[in-house]
C-alpha cells in the first residue's frame, strides 16, 4: 500500500481490487480449467494434447495466424500510402478534410456488420455485382471476405497510428537529404521511411492483433474457413460444448495477443521522436499530387461503398425482389416490442459502461499520474492497463463465463458492464494519463496551501481542466461498448440481449434486412454520441481558453 | 523570526545539504543563491515543509516546526511556472484562497493589493490572455491575499526578461517593504539576488559559502567561490554593457547594481 494521503490510498486499493476481482481471478480460473479434468477437477495436460493434436484446431490456428498477418500487411501498406498522400502531397483541401471523417466511419459499426455489408455488396445479388451486370468480382465467403473485412476493420487504426507518426517526423531532413544529393526515393527512404519504421511495425502488429481476436467478421463471411475465434465460439457454445477445451482454445488465442503487446512495447523504442518537427514545403509535382489524390479517393470510396448497403437495404421493401422505397421495415422494427427491449438494453449497457468507465479510468489515471505514489504503485496500474490491452475480448468473456457461472452476477447487465470495462480499459486510461501529465504539476499543492481539501481541488480545478478529455473518453466508451460483440458474446442472456449479439443471432435465420436496420440504428446512435461528445469537448476546451465554439 | 539550526539533508549516502544554520528576521527579503545542484530548491522546500530534513531543527517564532506539515505552517509559495488555474480568470485566481480562508483578507485589503500590483485592468482576463509579467503578478496576488507568514518565491524571474523582469523585481521589493513580509527567494542569478535582497545566502554543494548583505558579499567575499561564481559573472556582464555604450571604462559593479536597484517602479510598470 502506498504511503501518502488517504484518498489516494483508498482509490489505489479500489482500482487494484477491481483488477484482481475482474481480471486476475477470472483469468486464473481460465488457466485452472484448461489444466483440469472436467469430471474430477484433477490436474491434467490432456486437454492441451487433445486440442493441439486435433487437425481442425491446427488448421484454424494456422488460418488465423496467416490471414491476420496477410491482412495486417495489406492494411499497413494501404495506410502508409494514404498517410503519405495526406502528409507528403498537395491534396485538394476538401479531400484532406474528408480523410479523417471518412476513416472514422467504420468504427461506428460492429465488425459483424462489415461481413454482412461485404455479402450485400460483392455477393451474387450484391450492389456492386449488380452494377457490374451480375458479374461477381470474387468469391466472398472464406479467405477473400475475411481479408477484406479485416482490412476495412484495421485500416482506420493503422492509418491513425501512421498519420500520428508522420507528425513527429521532422520533414526538413527530407530537404537536407535532397540538398546533399540524394535522389527522391533515397531521400524518402532515409528521412521518412526509416524514422517511421517503428510506427509501421506498430501498425502491423496492432492490425494483426485486432484481426486475430475479431469474432464479428468470421461470424459473417468465414464460410468453410475456420479461424480461432469461431473455433472458440463453437467449442464453448456449439452442439457439444466443452468448457475445458474452450479454456485451452482461449489460451491459444491469448498467447499471440500477449506477444503482440510485448512487441508493441519493444517497437516503441524504435520510434524516433524529433524535438522539433515542421511541415514540409512541398516541391511541385503534378504527377505525385494527382496520382495520390486518385489513390485516396479510390480507397475511401471502396471502403465507404461497402457500407452503402446499410443505408439502402433498410429503406427497400424486400431486397432483392421488391426494390421499391419503403419505410415499413424500419417502422416494423422500431415498433417491435422485442426490439424496444433490446434497444433499451443496448443503450443502458453503453451508457452505464461509459459512465462507470469514465469514472474508473479517470481515478486510475489520476492517482497513477498525480497521486505522488512511489513508482512501483503507479507502475502497477500501468501494468494492469497494458494487460487489459493484450487480452482479446472473447478470452475475457470465456474467463468471466467460467468464473461467474452460478453466481448472482451470471446473466445480468452488471457482468456485461464489468467485462467490457476491463476489455476497453486501456485506451481511456491512456487518454486520461496524457491529459493529467500535461497539467501543471503544482496545482494540487498550490490549492492545498490555500486551504483546499483534495476533493475540493479535484472539483474546482482538476475536473474543469480535464473536461474535454472526459467528453472524449465517454464518447469512446459509449461507441466501442455499442459495437462490441466478442467481449459479450458468451455473457448475454435472453434478458440482456444487445443489438450486436442480436445481429449474430439473426444471421442464423438469414434475416439480413433486420441486421442492416439494427446496424443503422447502432450507427445513428454512435454518430449522435460522437457529435455530442465532440461538441462537448470543443465547448469545454473553448471555455478553458476563453473563446467561443465555432 | 525563522531559524534554521544545523540542518542536514541526504538521500542515501549523497549529502544535499550540510550543517545549514541561519536566522531570517521578520520583514527581511533573503535570496538563496547558488549554481544548479547546490541545494537551494531543497532548502526552500524544507522551509515550506515539502521535504523533511535528515537532521537539525527549524524554528519559527521560537516554535519547533521541523515536523509540522506544510499545510499547518502558514507559509506559501509562488512557483517558478506560477501554477495558475487556467479554468479561472485572473480575479477568480486571486480570490481562490479566500473561499477557504474567508477572514484572511478584507475586500478592501484585496483591492489595495490588486492596485499595488497594478492588476486592476486585467482582472476579467483569462489566464491564457495574460503576459508573463501579468501572470507572475496574479500568482503573487493569489498567494498574498492569504497573508502567508513567510512568502517563498521559486525562481520568480526566470521566465521573464527585459523591462518586465525589472518591473517584477521592483514590485517584489515594494511588497516585501510595504507588507513587512518575510520573503525567501531562490535564484541562480547573482544580479537578481544582489539587487533585490536584504541578505543573500550563497550555497555551493550543499554548504553555506556566505550569508550576508549584498554589499558585504561584493566587498568582502569570504570564499574564492564568490569571486568565481558571482563577481566574475557580473564583471563580464557589465563590461559587455559598458562596451556597448563605448564609454571605454567598466563601471564599478556595486555602482551598476545600485543603479538597477534604484530603478523606480514607475519607470518599468507600464511594461509588465
Amino acid at each position: 500500500m502506498p504511503k501518502g494521503r488517504i484518498e489516494v490510498r483508498v482509490i489505489y486499493a479500489a482500482v487494484i481490487l477491481f483488477f484482481v476481482a475482474f481480471l486476475g481471478v477470472p483469468l486464473a480460473t481460465l488457466f485452472v480449467r484448461a489444466f483440469s479434468d472436467g469430471e474430477t477437477a484433477n490436474f491434467t495436460l490432456l486437454n492441451f494434447s487433445q486440442v493441439f493434436s486435433h487437425p481442425d484446431f491446427l488448421s484454424s490456428l494456422t488460418n488465423s495466424l496467416f490471414l491476420s498477418a496477410l491482412a495486417a500487411l495489406i492494411t499497413t501498406s494501404l495506410a502508409f500510402v494514404l498517410a503519405c498522400a495526406v502528409n507528403m502531397a498537395r491534396l485538394p483541401q476538401w479531400l484532406e478534410k474528408l480523410v479523417p471523417i471518412a476513416i472514422a466511419i467504420p468504427a461506428l459499426f460492429p465488425t459483424i456488420t462489415y461481413g454482412f455489408a461485404i455479402i450485400y455488396t460483392f455477393g451474387r445479388q450484391g450492389l456492386i455485382t449488380e452494377v457490374l451486370g451480375g458479374h461477381q468480382l470474387f468469391e466472398i465467403y472464406g479467405v477473400n471476405g475475411l481479408l477484406l473485412g479485416y482490412v476495412i476493420y484495421t485500416l482506420p487504426i493503422a492509418y491513425l497510428l501512421i498519420d500520428n507518426g508522420f507528425r513527429y517526423v521532422d520533414k526538413r531532413f527530407f530537404i537536407v537529404s535532397r540538398i546533399m544529393g540524394d535522389g527522391g526515393l533515397k531521400a524518402f527512404f532515409k528521412s521518412i521511411f526509416i524514422p517511421l519504421a517503428g510506427t509501421l511495425g506498430a501498425a502491423f502488429v496492432q492490425a494483426f492483433a485486432l484481426s486475430f481476436a475479431d469474432f464479428g467478421i468470421p461470424a459473417a463471411v468465414a464460410g468453410n474457413v475456420q479461424v480461432l475465434s469461431r473455433t472458440l465460439f463453437d467449442t464453448m457454445l456449439g452442439a457439444v460444448p466443452s468448457f475445458e477445451m474452450g479454456a485451452v482454445v482461449a489460451i491459444a488465442m491469448l498467447l499471440p495477443s500477449i506477444m503482440s503487446v510485448l512487441i508493441l512495447t519493444w517497437l516503441d523504442r524504435f520510434n524516433i521522436n524529433y524535438k522539433k518537427f515542421s511541415p514540409i514545403s512541398l516541391s511541385k509535382s503534378r504527377f505525385r499530387d494527382v496520382s495520390l489524390s486518385i489513390y485516396t479517393i479510390t480507397l475511401l470510396l471502396l471502403m465507404l461503398s461497402i457500407f452503402a448497403v446499410v443505408f439502402i437495404i433498410p429503406f427497400v421493401a424486400q431486397w432483392p425482389w421488391d426494390r421499391s422505397f419503403s419505410v415499413e421495415p424500419i417502422i416494423a422494427t422500431l415498433t417491435n416490442a422485442q426490439y424496444q427491449i433490446i434497444a433499451t438494453n443496448s443503450i443502458m449497457f453503453a451508457a452505464i459502461t461509459a459512465a462507470v468507465g469514465t469514472v474508473l479510468t479517470f481515478f486510475a489515471a489520476l492517482i497513477a499520474r498525480r497521486g505522488n505514489m512511489p513508482k512501483f504503485f503507479s507502475g502497477s496500474i500501468d501494468t494492469f492497463a497494458i494487460a487489459t490491452n493484450s487480452i482479446p475480448g472473447m478470452v475475457l468473456g470465456v474467463a468471466f463465463l467460467l468464473f461467474f457461472v452460478d453466481t448472482p452476477l451470471q446473466n445480468t447487465m452488471a457482468i456485461l458492464v464489468l467485462c467490457t470495462l476491463v476489455h476497453l480499459f486501456s485506451t481511456p486510461f491512456l487518454m486520461f494519463s496524457g491529459a493529467f501529465s500535461r497539467m501543471n504539476k503544482s496545482w494540487e499543492l498550490t490549492a492545498e496551501l490555500m486551504g483546499d481539501s483534495w476533493f475540493k481541488t479535484l472539483r474546482r480545478i482538476i475536473v474543469p481542466n480535464v473536461l474535454p478529455t472526459v467528453f472524449e473518453v465517454f464518447g469512446y466508451l459509449f461507441i466501442y461498448t455499442m459495437v462490441t460483440l466478442s467481449g459479450v458474446i458468451f455473457l448475454v442472456s435472453a434478458h440482456t440481449t444487445l443489438f450486436a449479439t442480436r445481429i449474430n443471432q439473426l444471421a442464423y435465420f438469414a434475416r439480413f434486412e433486420e441486421i442492416f436496420i439494427l446496424s443503422l440504428i447502432i450507427f445513428v446512435l454512435n454518430l449522435s454520441m460522437r457529435i455530442l461528445t465532440r461538441y462537448g469537448a470543443r465547448k469545454a476546451t473553448a471555455r478553458l481558453h476563453g473563446s467561443k465554439v465555432k | 523570526m525563522l531559524e534554521l539550526k544545523n540542518i542536514d539533508k541526504s538521500y542515501g549516502s549523497t549529502a544535499v545539504l550540510s550543517d545549514i544554520s541561519l536566522k531570517i528576521h521578520p520583514g527581511e527579503l533573503v535570496s538563496i543563491l547558488g549554481p544548479s545542484g547546490s541545494g537551494k530548491t531543497t532548502l526552500l522546500n524544507m522551509v515550506l515543509g515539502l521535504t523533511d530534513p535528515s537532521g537539525g531543527q527549524l524554528l519559527f517564532e521560537g516554535e519547533d516546526i521541523t515536523s509540522l506539515p506544510y499545510n499547518k505552517r502558514g507559509f506559501n509559495i509562488v512557483f517558478q511556472d506560477y501554477a495558475l488555474f487556467p479554468n479561472l480568470n485572473a480575479r477568480d485566481n486571486i480570490h481562490y484562497g479566500l473561499r477557504n480562508l474567508k477572514d484572511r483578507s478584507t475586500p478592501e485589503e484585496v483591492d489595495a493589493l490588486i492596485q499595488l500590483l497594478g492588476l486592476c485592468d486585467y482582472l476579467d482576463r483569462d489566464i491564457d490572455a495574460l503576459s508573463g509579467g501579468q501572470k507572475q503578478r496574479v500568482a503573487l496576488a493569489r498567494t498574498l491575499v492569504t497573508k502567508p507568514k513567510i512568502l517563498l518565491l521559486d525562481e520568480p524571474l526566470s521566465a521573464l526578461d527585459g523591462v518586465i523582469k525589472e518591473s517584477i523585481k521592483a514590485r517584489i521589493r515594494l511588497i516585501a517593504r510595504e507588507l513587512n513580509l518575510t520573503t525567501i527567494m531562490v535564484t541562480h542569478d547573482p544580479e537578481e539576488a544582489l539587487t533585490m535582497s536584504d541578505k543573500v545566502l550563497v550555497l555551493n554543494e550543499g554548504l553555506i559559502v556566505q550569508y550576508s548583505s549584498p554589499i558585504e558579499i561584493l566587498n568582502e567575499p569570504k570564499s574564492p567561490f564568490i569571486e568565481e561564481f558571482i563577481i566574475s559573472q557580473l564583471r563580464i556582464k557589465y563590461s559587455n554593457i559598458s562596451s556597448l555604450f563605448d564609454k571605454g571604462e567598466t563601471p564599478p559593479i556595486s555602482a551598476a547594481l545600485d543603479s538597477i536597484a534604484e530603478t523606480s517602479l514607475e519607470e518599468t510598470s507600464n511594461y509588465a
